[in-house]
């Protein structure tokens, strides 16, 4: 174990720097002396114009060395990366074009073009919400339902927080505020919502109290679209010591399975719409703690989850969560993991950075991309385009929506700023760039 | 409340500080002095965090410039009673993301401005910030608010936008992978 004081000793000794004099009067004087003008996008400060004589410099001394030289020395031009521009990392791609991605500060877009661009389609905030977004959640059913959770303040006493769930049928063109919620607590929330058609939702709502202690969730449910909630369970029963939001996910009114947000590895499941949970531990008792992907529910019967420990496995169910069977991935290095039904999945090598000598190093990019038809009884390794489409890029993410097409993220390994978006219409043989570009979070 | 920025900009503070509320009205009104005196409290911590992500001061003080204009033009986004600070460091770590992915180069620098450390002492930031290098920009940022900013678990959560129980797994997965180096260290000492 580590003794936390020395990590911060450790911090302070290796980061401690003074701030730069005269600093924040350098700000100043830029802020004030800067044009704003909100229909501009740029402002002209002293910074910007030293670097635009820079450049203006330079491209004058490249122009004469190029007419001096000539054009005697001919190559071929280096690959151009199609970065420049902003890229979002979808929350849910639901078809092959459109998809939903949340930003910082509570931000909700939408794309219909693969991901290529993105609109802005936030819902409407509470006057008194409870600021900034930690207490927010949000879930994407198809192209037009989506559903956002918000807490309001009501008032200055803690005990008067409320949720109010927003919901859209049109994409994010309208937004319906349902019923207030109130929720007398002391502490933080983690809300979680899951929908199985554009009726029947569950909100489960765990709070953090100041002592750090998690109190029972509360499940509520509706069945007009998130307009009206009723509590489902009481505050009791479930093992707790869980921490984040808890996954949970609902396939029919009756049948849902939630797992802990990390550091346990039991699954609970409910085929009461939720009144009752059934606890279950489909993983040896000698297996270290891990954390659980959500649970990805194909029908009454069928469904998975992806359980990160040492290594991932597959945990499957085809009798509605009373049993789990484990299954392999194909290389026992990370691997992300999606599946579009109970039989036909994909698993693909992410990046692999294990500590030699006391420090981490890259080893792999990932990338080499498995296919399962028989719901990860095999795999067979797909011959694809994907490493060179990634140009050397760490993998993050495969998203599939359907046997043909789906999506994969990468970062740069020396940057983590770059991604690119890749989209595949052939089962994951031949991949397209999308989008690239620096992530986009917060303020974009 | 009268303007009295002609005296100086610490002078006019002082003797009629203007409130938060009417900072921010008048820097969405266009006025930058205004929105540069609403983020005079947070500028140590804006570049403590950008130089944290960075490791380099000139950076830093661009990074958080560039922030600051940023925000500036987001300020409309900052809902009325919600704290500043952590929606500006906010900003300011995105724009950190923005600056290291555009470098072609990058250094771990050995020596510091105040040079007196000793030698141990500079060996093991050195580490530190090789470690630190190598990680995620998420995984980077939320030790540098934690262990070098040393922000509670409430206002971490505030800034990256999580709860703070999923602040404190993530730090303790980030620290776990920095475990080997500062363990490595602690055998030497």
């Amino acid at each position: 174990m580590i003794d936390e004081r020395l990590v911060f000793e450790r911090f302070h000794e290796a980061l401690d720097v003074p701030p730069p004099s005269g600093g924040f009067d350098r700000l100043r004087i830029a802020l004030a002396a800067a044009e704003l003008n909100p229909r501009r996008s740029l402002w002209i400060t002293p910074r910007l114009v030293r670097a635009t004589q820079l450049v203006l410099v330079v491209l004058v001394l490249l122009a004469l060395a190029v007419a001096m030289i000539g054009i005697l020395v001919a190559g071929h031009p280096p690959p151009i990366r199609p970065h420049g521009g902003q890229v979002m990392i979808p929350a849910k791609m639901v078809s092959p074009t459109i998809g939903w991605a949340q930003a910082g500060l509570s931000e909700v877009w939408r794309t219909i073009d693969s991901g290529a661009s993105w609109t802005e389609v936030t819902p409407p905030i509470l006057p008194d919400r409870l600021w900034p977004s930690q207490y927010d959640a949000a879930f994407f059913l198809d192209g037009t339902h989506a559903w956002t959770v918000e807490t309001g303040q009501g008032g200055s006493n803690p005990s008067n927080l409320y949720l109010s769930v927003f919901g859209t049928s049109d994409g994010g063109g309208h937004w319906h505020q349902g019923q207030s919620i109130p929720i007398g607590v002391q502490g933080g929330l983690d809300p979680v919502l899951s929908f199985i058609d554009s009726s029947h939702g569950w909100l489960l709502v765990s709070e953090t109290n100041p002592e750090d202690i998690e109190a029972a969730p509360i499940l509520y449910s509706t069945s007009d679209g998130g307009r009206s909630w009723k509590q489902v369970s009481a505050p009791a029963s479930p093992p707790r010591s869980f921490c984040g939001p808890v996954p949970m996910t609902f396939v029919t009114v009756n049948f849902g399975v939630r797992v802990p947000g990390c550091g346990s590895s039991v699954v609970l499941v409910t085929r009461d719409g939720g009144i009752s949970w059934q606890v279950q531990r489909p993983l040896p008792a000698t297996a270290p703690d891990g954390d659980f992907d959500a649970p990805v529910l194909f029908d009454s019967m069928h469904g998975l989850i992806v359980f990160h420990g040492i290594q991932e496995v597959v945990l499957v169910t085809s009798d509605g969560g009373l049993s789990w069977a484990t299954r392999s991935l194909p290389e026992t290095d990370p691997m992300a993991v999606s599946f579009v039904d109970a039989l036909h999945g994909w698993a693909a090598t992410t990046a692999l950075y294990p500590v030699i000598n006391g420090s981490r190093s890259r080893v792999s990019a990932g990338g080499r991309l498995y296919h399962t038809d028989d719901g990860g009884l095999t795999w067979a390794l797909v011959q694809t385009n994907l490493l060179e489409k990634s140009e050397g890029d760490d993998l993050g993410g495969l998203y599939f929506v359907d046997p043909k097409h789906g999506f994969a993220s990468f970062t740069n390994p020396s940057s983590g700023t770059s991604s690119s978006w890749l989209k595949t219409s052939d089962g994951g043989r031949t991949w397209i760039v999308v989008a690239a570009g620096t992530i986009c979070l917060v303020a974009c | 409340m009268g303007q009295t920025w002609l005296l100086g900009p610490y002078m006019g503070q002082m003797l009629f500080e203007r409130s938060e509320a009417e900072l921010i009205r008048s820097a969405r009104k266009g006025d930058g002095a205004a929105f540069a005196d609403l983020i005079r409290p947070h500028y140590v911590a804006a570049f403590r965090v950008a130089h944290g992500m960075l490791h380099n001061s000139e950076e830093a003080e661009d990074a958080v410039q560039d922030a600051a204009f940023t925000a500036w033009k987001k300020l409309g986004n900052l809902r009325a009673g919600s704290p500043l600070r952590p929606w500006f460091l906010a900003i300011v770590a995105n724009r950190c993301r923005h600056v290291a992915g555009s470098r072609w180069w990058s250094v771990v620098w050995a020596n510091r401005a105040e040079g007196e450390a000793p030698a141990g002492d500079i060996e093991a930031g050195v580490d530190l910030r090789r470690a630190l290098a190598r990680l995620g920009h998420d995984e980077k940022l939320i030790l540098v608010l934690r262990y070098y900013l040393d922000m509670p678990y409430e206002e971490i959560a505030g800034t990256i936008g999580v709860t703070p129980k999923a602040a404190r797994t993530r730090v303790e997965r980030a620290l776990r992978r920095l475990r080997p180096i500062l363990q490595a260290r602690e055998a030497l000492i």
